[in-house]
């Protein structure tokens, strides 16, 4: 998703939520679902958790909207709201449950292999070897690869919501990358052989 | 290119980040290792599972239990956003006329609105018309004609 900046339609749209208008929610809503729960994937990675950790987020959104500024584009301050909460959210589930894993989107009905249950087993196991490597990421570095990668962000708008700069998001995205393929080889070398 | 060096590069290989030349290289060394091509299959996999996680299926009801949500927290007594605007704004507007009720109060006592310069005196011999007829000089008058 490109960040919004058509200023005078967002003013509007900030005044209508501020009055409370449920037409201004349900346009909040419609626009930023999607980018919200690929994040809250990206982050839980179970499609339940994230649903729910998307609700409690535009909750959020729409009871600060009185602390809205206008000193960052509405979806920087969005997507400021949904990291911070994502990453308290992971904070406090102390035990992770991937064995409950649940595969979001249409990962079941994307190929007729989806029936095949060693396809949906090997399936579960990636989809754990991947977020465990995505957990074990320090939290700047986890942020800047989830926004990247789920959110397809450029590394203009990562470092907006971060609020660093473009090169420390290169930084941080190419040492993700790195630890992250050192996760799963060491899972891969452990446990799939 | 050796198989410690592909390792590190394979998620670049995979995504089409490398220069042209180490693109090349890495994959003349998956041709010929089955140990690193082994590896990089398993990452493509499991990179995949984020295109596929991407994937958000469209769902209406998620609107309606976000708005019932908000509804259900308000009920619970949370306040809207502009009824918490209004709150400030009424604090703000009590104090600023506590201050200036204050300080016309504190002018008339001790007597030294003679020296607040400029158009503020006017203002307060409108609001203040104890300032023309001090309460002591109606009390003294009152007291002289009981004599």
């Amino acid at each position: 998703m490109s960040l919004n900046n058509d200023s005078s339609n967002e003013k509007n749209l900030v005044l209508a939520l501020i009055a409370g208008e449920e037409d201004a929610y349900r346009r909040i809503i419609n626009t930023y679902r999607k980018p919200v729960l690929r994040l809250c994937n990206g982050f839980t990675g179970s499609s339940e958790d994230a649903e729910d950790l998307a609700q409690d987020i535009f909750i959020e959104v729409f009871n600060s909207i009185n602390k809205f500024k206008a000193r960052s584009s509405l979806s920087t301050w969005i997507y400021r709201i949904a990291v911070n909460k994502s990453l308290n959210y992971i904070r406090d589930r102390k035990k992770r449950k991937y064995e409950m894993y649940s595969p979001s989107g249409d990962m079941d009905n994307d190929s007729h292999q989806a029936d095949s249950p060693d396809y949906r087993l090997m399936q579960k196991d990636h989809a754990y070897a991947l977020h465990n490597a995505i957990d074990s990421l320090p939290a700047a570095q986890r942020t800047a690869f989830i926004l990247n990668k789920y959110d397809d962000l450029k590394y203009a708008e990562i470092a907006e919501i971060m609020n660093t700069s473009i090169s420390s998001v290169e930084s941080l995205l190419f040492r993700a990358k790195r630890n992250l393929q050192k996760r799963l080889h060491d899972y891969y070398r452990k446990n799939l052989k | 290119m050796d198989c410690e060096k592909v390792h590190k590069d394979l998620i670049f290989y995979i995504e089409g980040s490398l220069d042209e030349e180490t693109m090349r290289s890495v994959e003349d060394h998956l041709s010929s290792c089955s140990s690193c091509a082994g590896f990089a299959d398993m990452l493509r996999t499991s990179l995949d599972i984020i295109e596929k996680e991407k994937k958000i299926p469209e769902d209406r009801e998620f609107t309606d239990k976000v708005i019932a949500g908000i509804s259900e927290e308000r009920k619970t007594g949370k306040v809207t956003p502009l009824v918490a605007i209004l709150r400030y704004v009424a604090a703000a507007a009590v104090i600023i006329f506590g201050v200036f009720t204050g300080m016309n109060i504190a002018k008339v006592v001790s007597g030294t609105g003679d020296n607040v310069t400029g158009a503020m005196d006017d203002e307060v011999y409108i609001i203040n018309d104890l300032y023309q007829e001090p309460i002591e000089s109606f009390f003294l008058l009152k007291y002289k004609d009981d004599e």
